[in-house]
């Protein structure tokens, strides 16, 4: 099965939250003025165009805010994989990702909202790693 | 065809506008739903952040639908009544018989809402038939000034009102709520007509989920509610309740080559002319909403209300 899709660089915006994934840590970003919690990475605070940013890292603890299992996707990475879920997790630091729940034996039955997730790591073959999420 | 006579446009220099679309989706074999983890063009931080999850666009719209079933109640029953009343319409338009028949549509017929729970899932909780087709198609829009539309040798049907939005999704977010919700209002007011008087609702029905949402975001009910509004006899055009819904056969039934906005409009015209092949009655007022984008990430609303004289 060919690799998944990769993020791609240069990025300058995402770049620092993909290198940080080489060592399995998941970074956000907190307004240190307003306080506010931005994702996915962006250089400003959307909400008032601040650039007085920090990174901050996550525990990886969250809860499953909706999702869908995919039967069908024709590019060619997902295309065998069989059914896997897409969804967006609630992280307790107050940001929303998204990703894909795994760890569970039947993606269509054993997932639901408001289950408690962990992240997990996908390594690959460019040095990155992908954040998922499995059953806390 | 659809000048405008709002109060607060300036003096128009342009007299005559011609608005068009096509596409040959359906020939090119462009896989619109099924196709997820992108890879083209330049890098962004949306697409870096989405790329290796393999979201397809059927599966973003199927997340709002999953947190729509949570938050409400609301059931794959609910939703599969939208894609029936639309193949009801279908099904008596020539052209939506034909398109399907071009399409190699397996059973050409109207469906019941257990042939939707029965077609196979594509994106839970979205079957086969809560998903538009793709086509190929086109359209075109004549945008007149009253003194041009008054000359015509077609009725002028008068835009009367029209919002537009854009919404992203945030942390913290509730995705079960559309660009619609500010758009319409805007479109509402400007009209000075409420949705409850409105004969005909032609919304882009990428998906039944879609209609569901914009249902409630236009204000046809209330957050939540769309799920019991759909399950009363309504949406068909010879239903006393109104709004009726998508007689052309919508883009679950008739055709989508990628978008949709130009045939919302053609429809409205023509139930306002009088030419539907689902006629409503003396219909008098529509509304087209149009959605763009991906309904759970960022997306655009476009509402146009429509009168008749």
């Amino acid at each position: 099965m060919p690799d998944r899709p990769q993020p791609r660089f240069p990025e300058p915006d995402t770049q620092p939250y993909w290198e940080a994934t080489k060592e399995h840590r998941l970074l956000y970003q907190v307004d240190r003025d307003s306080g506010d919690v931005v994702f996915f990475p962006r250089r400003h605070n959307p909400k008032n165009g601040s650039s007085n940013l920090e990174w901050r890292e996550s525990k990886g603890l969250g809860t499953v805010y909706t999702f869908s299992v995919v039967r069908l996707n024709r590019h060619p990475a997902f295309a065998e994989l069989g059914p896997y879920a897409v969804a967006y997790v609630d992280l307790d630091e107050g940001f929303r990702i998204l990703t894909n729940i795994v760890g569970v034996q039947d993606p269509t039955k054993d997932i639901y909202i408001g289950q408690r997730v962990k992240v997990a790591w996908l390594d690959q073959s460019t040095g990155i790693s992908i954040p998922v999420f499995e059953p806390a | 065809m659809p000048p405008t006579r709002s109060a607060t446009s300036p003096p128009a220099r342009c007299k005559v506008a011609l608005l068009t679309y096509g596409s040959t989706a359906h020939s090119d074999a462009r896989r619109i739903g099924t196709m997820g983890g992108g890879g083209a063009g330049a890098p962004s931080p949306l697409s870096n952040m989405t790329d290796p999850y393999g979201m397809t666009l059927i599966s973003n719209y199927a997340m709002v639908a999953r947190r729509h079933m949570h938050q409400y109640g609301t059931t794959s029953e609910q939703l599969a009544r939208i894609a029936v009343a639309t193949r009801a319409h279908a099904m008596r338009n020539p052209q939506a018989v034909q398109a399907m028949t071009d399409l190699e549509f397996q059973d050409i017929r109207e469906i019941t809402v257990e042939d939707v729970l029965n077609s196979r899932m594509i994106a839970d909780p979205l079957h086969l038939l809560d998903c538009c087709m793709v086509s190929d198609g086109g359209g075109a829009v004549v945008i007149a000034a009253p003194e041009v539309a008054r000359d015509c040798r077609k009725k002028p049907v008068w835009i009367i009102g029209s919002g537009e939005a854009t919404s992203y999704s945030e942390n913290g977010s509730d995705i079960t709520v559309s660009a619609a919700a500010q758009s319409a209002p805007r479109a509402w007011a400007e009209a000075d007509v409420r949705p409850d008087e409105i004969d005909v609702a032609m919304i882009y029905d990428s998906f039944t989920i879609t209609v569901l949402v914009m249902l409630e975001d236009l204000g046809f009910c209330k957050k939540g509610e769309g799920g019991a509004f759909v399950s009363e006899q309504r949406l068909r055009f010879d239903s006393p309740l109104k709004p009726a819904l998508n007689t052309d056969g919508g883009g679950l039934s008739s055709n989508h080559p990628g978008m949709r906005g130009i045939f919302l409009l053609i429809e409205a015209t023509r139930q306002l002319r009088g030419e539907s092949t689902s006629q409503v009655p003396d219909a008098r007022l529509a509304v087209a909403h149009g959605n763009g984008g991906m309904l759970a990430t960022s997306h655009t609303g476009g509402t146009i209300v429509l009168a008749r004289d």
